[in-house]
């Protein structure tokens, strides 16, 4: 199973990455390089399940109710920010009624 | 004249006011520098300290992460190198990366917290190749680090800064980050130890994830002991990582006096095939020998899916890391593109400008292994295949071997340049690391000896928890052969 | 339901029928959020709720909140679903500006728990809507278009509060009745106290899966998202509206288009948002610094043992206890408060009838005319019931009573005091009843004159004018006695 470049674009997008075209050309050919050999995965026999096939063995631990929340260091997270005004951060506008990265952002 | 005479020494001489508590911080700075001022430097740190005392802004919050009662001063006036992943108030925490440039955490790391609390110094922040992605160092955003042992090759990666630090005289001991050998496979690299504990020994809050299920804090010292003595001061349950385990912490030196009687070592023979190099395998045939003369009972055992596990850890570290590296996005904090005029500027601009060509790759390929189509063939198998890795390891134990023995890594420390155009050559170099991160055992990579002047790292492996075996057998290991130098 | 009038004349006419499932996002009452100590609370200065994890600074971790887990739970049992002794949290994956991580800590292959069911009363009688599945997970920040120029400004105080998203089988089929189950999911959630429920603070969201497909088949047609719906009527409103829409398409042989929408509340119509096919691969995985949550059975049953009786067994008992009809026992159990205020002023009145009738009567009449809601109601229980017994002892009329309802409102002064203290108890005295009427019979010849000729509902008239005279102080049934014997005596 390989990747071709638009696949690579495809993916690069939804990563939020832009590579240039000889970028997309040299990432292409190392992905492949290393699917060929993650391919080798698919050797192993999982017909039989083992116990841990469905994940950590831990249970979570429920969080004190009396534990308060980190400090910050005076300053944050204002001064971190890169852009920021009247105690909000700022991005360039966005249309109102887009929402939840079903729109708008991506590709 | 100040010397880095091992952890309990100097901790010693502060805390019986022979030397001043600033003294050895002010050797580490003095000496750290003049490295650094050399024709080829070593550039182990990306930031140094002051030499005056840290403030401490956070005295109370550490007493929210530490035992009930002030924990004994095991580190006093110990300056210690710390991985540029780890959040310190005072220093930046880039993680070597150019999208966190300059970035300074307002909150500390819990292991950061607790060493200070042992009576420990953040001596400087460490380079590492940017977030702990790579086995060489030469991928952090701000170059890269010279091995101390021959400064025209690499000091291994990725906590590669804390491992020439250590290796350079510079501080006796450091904190790293090991994914998939990044303690061990440097330590290895630069002949000094480095342990990596038990996955949730030590709390994660404060180290920036790569991988999540597999990132671990480690230790490096220049002898066992210093090593064991900095793990002493910063393992433990923190309710703030969900993944930390809330067990004791043993004294994990306690075994070391107990000596190798009885012990049964396992050879993995998939970890000695043909294409192991000589000189590397010809010293493990005599740190082997020597386990036997100290009463060890040697033997050969098989993990059959060790073959799987640089597949099995790239599918995972990378998958995790595409979704933990989200969050350089440019809006809150780090690297934004300059006059980025639309959202998608911001992020895809921000990102492409900020990150290494390696972090792209693994993102890209993590994004890959969870996009729709894909998610069943590579996440989701990859996971079964850890699972079985696990249990190779299981078999192993439950067969009565009490540790594993192996190569730390196939080579000794490689040329700078060497390895950087090929990256699947670099994802093998860490075959003999990675399983120990996918079976959450720990494991320690100890000095055994010397190629072409190089040093060989062994690895030990125990089950899950038992630190303080591997480190009782390191430390027989490193007496017997302290005694035939 | 038919569309017959929506397509006159275009194409051959079919019977269609509308498929909506809504998925309905409730934000849990705790007091902090859902993985970092930071309070929940509403209407602070921006991004001061704050900290380390949900601004997802590098390094920090997340810390599951049990007091969500057990609204999760009961909000659960009461929807009928299975609750899950192992569920996982999972990591959604897009980028947003208010999603700190660039991914949302969901629930998604195993949630908390699944296939439930509710019974709901609709206009034409009960009907089971099926749940699907509810599942915990975090909420995002807020982004703000016009608050900075030429910017969006992103709050992170709402960054990691609690939800639990109910999702229903696509059971409902028309926009009334999708308004009826959710005003039920409500009314349940608000007895449960698990959120505030609140749609214009976005404490309850809705979006809904709209189709259309023939009548009396079992088809699914291609399903529109219907999103940005603030409040119950716009609920309704953009489900008649979408389900027209995409009528209309299928009678002139078009194929409706899976896109999301968004009701334009001002225009009254759906417009699909602007959308990118790959931006809706979400890689979802199991986050890895969660491990599995598992609650064990014990816990799960303590949780059901605990639950408040549901409106629905509260109507029965109403109406079986206290002898209610129906109806009443409806509205009196719209609300937990509103139930729980007429049972004290029943028990403490020993009248149930009455005690509903003015409860739902004169009371709510009051709140509605201030603009109250009843959450704000200043008469107690007590207050009530101690007007009652003034009524059922004959001290004041029923008229009397309701300007005393007023006053109380208004003053907090308790019945007996009012009524004491404006002279306002009931006139019984045949003496003072005798003089008020002489003088309505005195002033109105003409009317006594036809009355006794024949027009015997003037004694409506008379009784009118005697009340007025009193100034509502007469006692009614004694006035009704004594001029029924004057009126009819020559
Ligand atoms: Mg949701
Ligand atoms: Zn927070």
């Amino acid at each position: 199973m390989g990747v071709s470049k638009d696949e690579v674009r495809r993916i690069a997008a939804l990563a939020q990455l832009r590579p240039d075209e000889s970028a997309v050309e040299r990432l292409t050919a190392e992905l492949n390089g290393i699917l060929e050999h993650i391919q080798r995965l698919e050797e192993v026999d999982l017909t039989q399940a083992v116990s841990g096939d469905e994940g950590s063995q831990r249970a979570l631990p429920i969080r004190d109710p009396e534990m308060e929340p980190d400090l910050l260091a005076p300053g944050a997270p204002a001064d971190r920010a890169p852009d920021w005004q009247e105690g909000f951060f700022v991005v360039p506008r966005l249309r109102a009624l887009d929402r939840d990265g079903e729109g708008e952002v991506a590709g | 004249m100040t010397e880095m005479t091992g952890v309990r020494a100097m901790a010693e001489e502060v805390r019986s006011g022979a030397v001043d508590p600033m003294q050895f911080l002010r050797a580490a700075l003095e000496r750290a520098r003049a490295l650094d001022a050399a024709e080829r430097p070593i550039r182990a740190f990306l930031a140094l300290a002051e030499g005056s005392p840290p403030s401490h802004r956070t005295t109370e919050s550490e007493g929210a992460v530490s035992a009930p009662e002030r924990p004994a001063q095991i580190l006093a006036g110990v300056p210690v190198a710390v991985k540029d992943n780890l959040c310190t108030l005072e220093l930046p925490t880039s993680c070597g990366s150019r999208i966190l440039e300059g970035y300074v955490s307002p909150f500390e790391a819990t292991a950061v917290r607790r060493l200070r609390a042992a009576g420990g110094i953040v001596a400087g922040k460490t380079n590492m190749d940017e977030f702990a992605m790579g086995s060489s160092t030469e991928n952090s955003g701000f170059g890269p680090t010279r091995n101390p042992r021959d400064l025209s090759r690499v000091p291994g990666g990725s906590s590669g800064g804390s491992a020439a630090a250590v290796a350079a005289g510079i501080v006796p001991c450091a904190l790293g980050s090991d994914t998939g050998g990044s303690v061990r496979q440097p330590a290895s690299f630069c002949g000094v130890v480095g342990i990596k504990p038990t996955y949730g020994r030590i709390s994660r809050y404060g180290l920036v994830a790569y991988a999540s299920s597999l990132d671990q804090i480690g230790t490096f010292g220049g002898t066992v002991a210093d090593a064991a003595i900095l793990l002493q001061a910063v393992a433990g349950h923190d309710p703030r990582d969900s993944t930390s385990m809330d067990r004791a912490v043993p004294d994990f030196l306690g075994e070391a006096e107990r000596g190798l009687e009885g012990m049964t070592i396992g050879v993995p023979r998939e970890y000695f095939r043909d294409e192991l190099d000589a000189g590397v395998r010809a010293i493990c045939e005599t740190a082997l020998e020597r386990f036997r003369k100290g009463g060890a009972s040697v033997r050969e055992v098989s993990l059959p899916h060790t073959r799987y596990a640089v597949a099995t850890y790239y599918v995972l570290a990378t998958a995790e890391a595409s979704s933990n590296l989200a969050r350089y996005d440019g809006v809150r904090y780090g690297h934004r593109k300059p006059e980025a005029r639309s959202l998608e500027e911001v992020y895809a601009g921000s990102r492409t400008e900020g990150f290494g060509a390696e972090v792209v790759r693994r993102i890209m390929l993590g994004t890959f292994a969870l996009s729709a189509g894909y998610y069943d063939a590579y996440y989701g198998r990859a996971q079964k295949v850890r699972t079985r890795i696990a249990g190779d390891f299981d078999r192993v134990w439950s067969d009565g071997v009490d540790l594993l023995f192996t190569p730390t890594s196939p080579t000794t420390a490689f040329p700078l340049g060497a390895r950087t155009e090929d990256p699947i050559a670099m994802y093998l170099s860490d075959i003999f690391t990675v399983t120990a991160n996918l079976a959450e055992i720990p494991g320690i990579s100890i000095p055994i000896g010397t190629v072409d002047g190089l040093p060989v790292g062994g690895q030990l492996l125990a089950p899950k928890w038992e630190e303080a075996r591997v480190i009782g057998a390191a430390a027989c290991l490193e007496s017997m052969i302290g005694e035939d130098r | 339901m038919s569309t017959r009038e929506g397509v006159v004349g275009v194409g051959p006419i079919e019977d269609l029928e509308a498929v909506i499932g809504l998925e309905i996002h409730i934000q849990l009452r705790t007091a902090r959020k859902l993985f970092c100590g930071d309070s929940t609370r509403f209407g602070d200065a921006p991004n001061t709720n704050v900290c380390p994890v949900c601004l997802a600074l590098p390094g920090a971790l997340p810390v599951l909140n049990g007091e969500a887990v057990e609204l999760a739970i009961r909000a659960a049992l009461a929807f009928d679903c299975e609750v899950h002794e192992t569920s996982i949290f999972a990591r959604k994956n897009y980028f947003y500006p208010d999603l700190p991580k660039g991914y949302q800590i969901s629930q998604f292959e195993d949630p908390i728990a699944s296939g439930g069911e509710f019974r709901v009363q609709m206009p034409a009688g009960e009907k089971v809507v099926r749940i699907r599945r509810m599942h915990m997970e975090e909420d995002a920040g807020k982004s703000l278009h016009d608050r900075v120029a030429g910017g969006t400004a992103v709050d992170l105080n709402r960054a990691g509060t609690p939800l639990v998203e109910m999702v229903s089988e696509p059971d409902l089929h028309s926009a009334e009745e999708a308004r009826a189950y959710l005003q039920q999911v409500k009314q349940v959630l608000e007895y449960l106290d698990v959120s505030d429920c609140n749609m214009e603070e976005g404490s309850l969201r809705v979006d809904a899966n709209v189709s259309v497909r023939p009548a009396g088949t079992d088809t699914l047609g291609t399903k529109t998202e219907l999103k940005n719906m603030n409040s119950f009527s716009g609920v309704e409103k953009a489900i008649t509206v979408e389900v027209a829409r995409q009528s209309r398409i299928v009678a002139e042989g078009g194929e409706v288009q899976h896109v999301t929408l968004l009701w334009d509340e001002a225009r009254g119509e759906v417009r699909p948002m602007r959308s990118k096919e790959e931006s809706h691969d979400y890689r979802y995985f199991p986050d890895p610094d969660l491990p599995p949550l598992v609650v064990g059975r014990d816990r799960i049953e303590a949780i059901r043992q605990a639950l408040p009786e549901l409106p629905a067994a509260r109507r029965t008992r109403l109406e079986a206890t206290y002898a209610l009809p129906a109806y009443d026992a409806e509205v009196l159990t719209s609300s937990r408060s509103l139930a729980d205020y007429f049972e004290a002023v029943a028990d403490r009145s020993g009248d149930p009838k009455q005690s509903a009738n003015w409860v739902m009567g004169p009371l709510l009449a009051v709140l509605k005319e201030r603009g109250l809601d009843f959450e704000s109601l200043s008469v107690s229980a007590d207050g009530l019931a101690e007007l009652l017994a003034l009524v059922r002892e004959g001290t004041i009329s029923q008229g009397v009573a309701k300007d005393v309802l007023r006053k109380i409102f208004d003053s907090g002064r308790a019945a007996a005091d009012i009524v004491q203290s404006e002279g306002l108890a009931q006139v019984r005295d045949v003496g003072q009843l005798e003089g008020w009427i002489d003088q309505v019979l005195d002033a109105h010849p003409d009317e006594l004159t036809r009355f006794r000729e024949g027009e015997k509902r003037l004694q409506g008239f008379f009784m009118g004018e005697v009340m007025k005279a009193s100034r509502g102080k007469a006692d009614p049934g004694e006035v009704a006695r004594m001029l029924g014997r004057k009126l009819n005596a020559s």
